[in-house]
């Protein structure tokens, strides 16, 4: 059989796309909930909520890394906590790498659906109300459909951003092919090892590939969507 | 059940309290005056958008707010139909699913989906998106999304406010009829004096968070003082009388004869079947007076009365209130002329006097806009 791709390259690619849809997903209603406080509500310590989510888009990933192995690691009391209580390893395992996509991606996502939050006319929400729609139907039948667009835009660029992720997740959970070894440290391990930086145009590529597909399926289900809603032809 | 909605609240703000109190019965109550009186305020705070600090609201004797008793009725359950300055419809429904949004309320429906949609004349349009529509079109559709909800009372926030002339002359036949069709109270916020000369039965005047007088549309608009608010003190406003009619007939040629209270008048075409009612605008300074019956004038309008009270308005002018049914005339008649010529034909109070008017200066519903 011709196949493109060695059995080592599949297993990072798969690995890759199982954590950062795995973290993506995960972070997806924290981000919605999070943009919605940062948008919609006042609260004192909204401007330190605000950086607290900036974060790791301005802290150097390595020091992000270090800062969730500090917190998850089995000696650190959240990580023990977690393990003991639930079984759950964070550290060296691919559900850390999820978790790291998760963070990483996490201000840009929030970024992306407060945008849109905020471009939302909240004056309908209230014609709603008066039409006898209860706080939660408003919010199903308005809001999440018609910030849709952006909730999408921020998913896939918190995708693209988990998928290139590379930093923190060698920090917390380590470089274990097969574990947690996702496409950009497969690279690195490539071009560590004699020879490797001929092989390592393949990897670049697989990236890349990845990387415009999900822009475009961005784009064209944004358009798809954006029609829908408004029923505008742009 | 009688149809009434009473409200009596307040609500402070840093630099502004509102303290409104009205009853408003089935038929157009317009809430009148200059803008950032509260108006709309007081219409948030009813429909529920807004809290009021303070008071009580109550629809067809159900309180829906009250502060002594702790009620706040969310704006869900209050049972109004709010049409907004902004058509604000859903963008992403077809007109369809707009109009039906609120119909989901375990309520007799007013009248059916079919007669709304007819009545609104918007039946061509139920397939398509908000987007695509005039504001006119978008507009009707709210107000029938608003009846599609069956309320017990309407809350209209200036809902022409947003449109232009042409549009304006577009909707108010639809709300015209909506108040001839549904004995509902309707509370109608405006600062368009052309449109609640149209539509009100009843007006409260406000200014600064207060509600500082009431009542039946042509009095209360033809007193100065409630002029004088609603065009500012500044503008050293011209009295307006407004007197209602009906349409008695139509002659040749156009012209067509009125009966008002003063006898008949004739103005020029305006819309509508013998019988129908409406209002008619004269300003002070559109009127000639003598004090022989006129003869051998093209002047179609005559109207014999006595001078009431004469102010005077700036330095060379005086304004003269004429009762054409003696004493306690509604309303009575205002007309602005010289000094000098008050003081050659020696009018005083008491004085018979004929007032002339020019058929074209009346200005009737089509008007509109005219004067603001």
């Amino acid at each position: 059989m011709l196949d493109p791709l060695s059995q080592a390259e599949w297993v990072a690619l798969i690995l890759s796309l199982q954590v950062a849809i795995v973290g993506v997903l995960v972070a997806l209603p924290f981000g919605f909930a999070i943009a919605w406080l940062l948008a919609r509500v006042n609260f004192p310590g909204k401007f330190l909520l605000d950086s607290l989510v900036a974060m790791p888009l301005v802290l150097p990933p390595v020091a992000t890394g270090y800062i969730l192995l500090m917190t998850f690691g089995l000696n650190a009391p959240l990580g023990h906590f977690l393990h003991e209580t639930f079984g759950l390893r964070l550290v060296f395992d691919w559900t850390g790498a999820a978790l790291v996509a998760a963070i990483m991606g996490f201000p840009l996502m929030v970024r992306t659906i407060r945008l849109s939050l905020e471009t939302i006319d909240y004056g309908i929400v209230d014609a709603a109300r008066t039409l006898g729609a209860t706080p939660f139907r408003a919010f199903i039948t308005i809001i999440v459909p018609l910030s849709l667009p952006g909730l999408l835009a921020g998913t896939v660029l918190a995708f693209a951003r988990a998928l290139g992720e590379f930093g923190a997740t060698i920090a917390f959970v380590g470089n274990i092919p097969g574990q947690t070894q996702t496409l950009p440290l497969a690279l690195y391990s490539v071009l560590q090892s004699p020879g490797g930086d001929a092989l390592g145009y393949r990897l670049v590529l697989i990236s890349a590939l990845l990387a415009i597909a999900s822009l475009a399926v961005a784009e064209f289900v944004g358009r798809f969507l954006r029609r829908k809603l408004t029923g505008s032809e742009q | 059940m009688k149809n009434q909605l009473s409200v009596d609240i307040t609500r402070r703000l840093p630099n502004f309290e509102l303290a409104a109190a009205f009853e408003a019965e089935s038929g157009v109550t317009s809430l009148l005056g200059p803008s950032g009186a509260g108006k709309s305020m007081t219409l948030h705070c009813i429909a529920g958008l807004a809290d009021a600090h303070h008071g009580r609201i109550e629809l067809n004797g159900t309180p829906l707010f009250n502060t002594g008793a702790h009620i706040i009725v969310p704006p869900e359950k209050r049972e109004f139909g709010v049409v907004f300055q902004d058509p604000r419809l859903f963008p992403h429904m077809s007109i369809r699913s707009n109009l039906t949004y609120g119909s989901t309320r375990a309520r007799e429906p007013l009248a059916d989906f079919d007669e709304i949609v007819s009545l609104l004349d918007i039946q061509h349009l139920l397939n398509r998106r908000p987007h695509h529509l005039s504001g006119g079109e978008k507009q009707r559709v709210a107000i029938g999304r608003a009846l599609l909800s069956s309320p017990s009372a309407l809350l209209m926030d200036e809902p022409l406010a947003s449109l232009d002339l042409l549009r304006r002359r577009e909707i108010l036949p639809f709300i015209e009829r909506l108040k001839d069709r549904f004995k509902l109270p309707i509370l109608y916020v405006s600062h368009n004096l052309d449109e609640t000369i149209r539509l009100a039965d009843q007006v409260l005047i406000m200014q600064a968070g207060r509600i500082v007088t009431s009542g039946p549309t042509e009095e209360t608009l033809s007193r100065i003082e409630v002029q004088s608010i609603l065009f500012g003190e500044a503008h050293a406003p011209e009295p307006l009388t407004i007197v209602s009619g009906h349409i008695a007939e139509r002659h040749d040629m156009g012209l067509v004869c009125v009966n008002t209270p003063w006898g008949r008048l004739n103005t020029p075409y305006v819309d509508g079947e013998v019988g129908r009612k409406l209002r008619i605008r004269i300003r002070a300074r559109d009127i000639i007076l003598s004090t022989r019956p006129p003869t051998d004038l093209s002047i179609r309008n005559v109207i014999e009365g006595e001078v009431g009270l004469m102010t005077e308005a700036g330095t060379s002018q005086v304004d003269v209130l004429i009762r054409p049914n003696g004493e306690g005339s509604k309303p009575a008649l205002w007309a602005r002329i010289t000094k000098h010529a008050a003081t050659e034909l020696n009018l005083a109070p008491g004085k018979k006097v004929w007032a002339l008017l020019k058929a074209v200066v009346l200005a009737t519903d089509i008007d509109l806009d005219a004067l603001t």
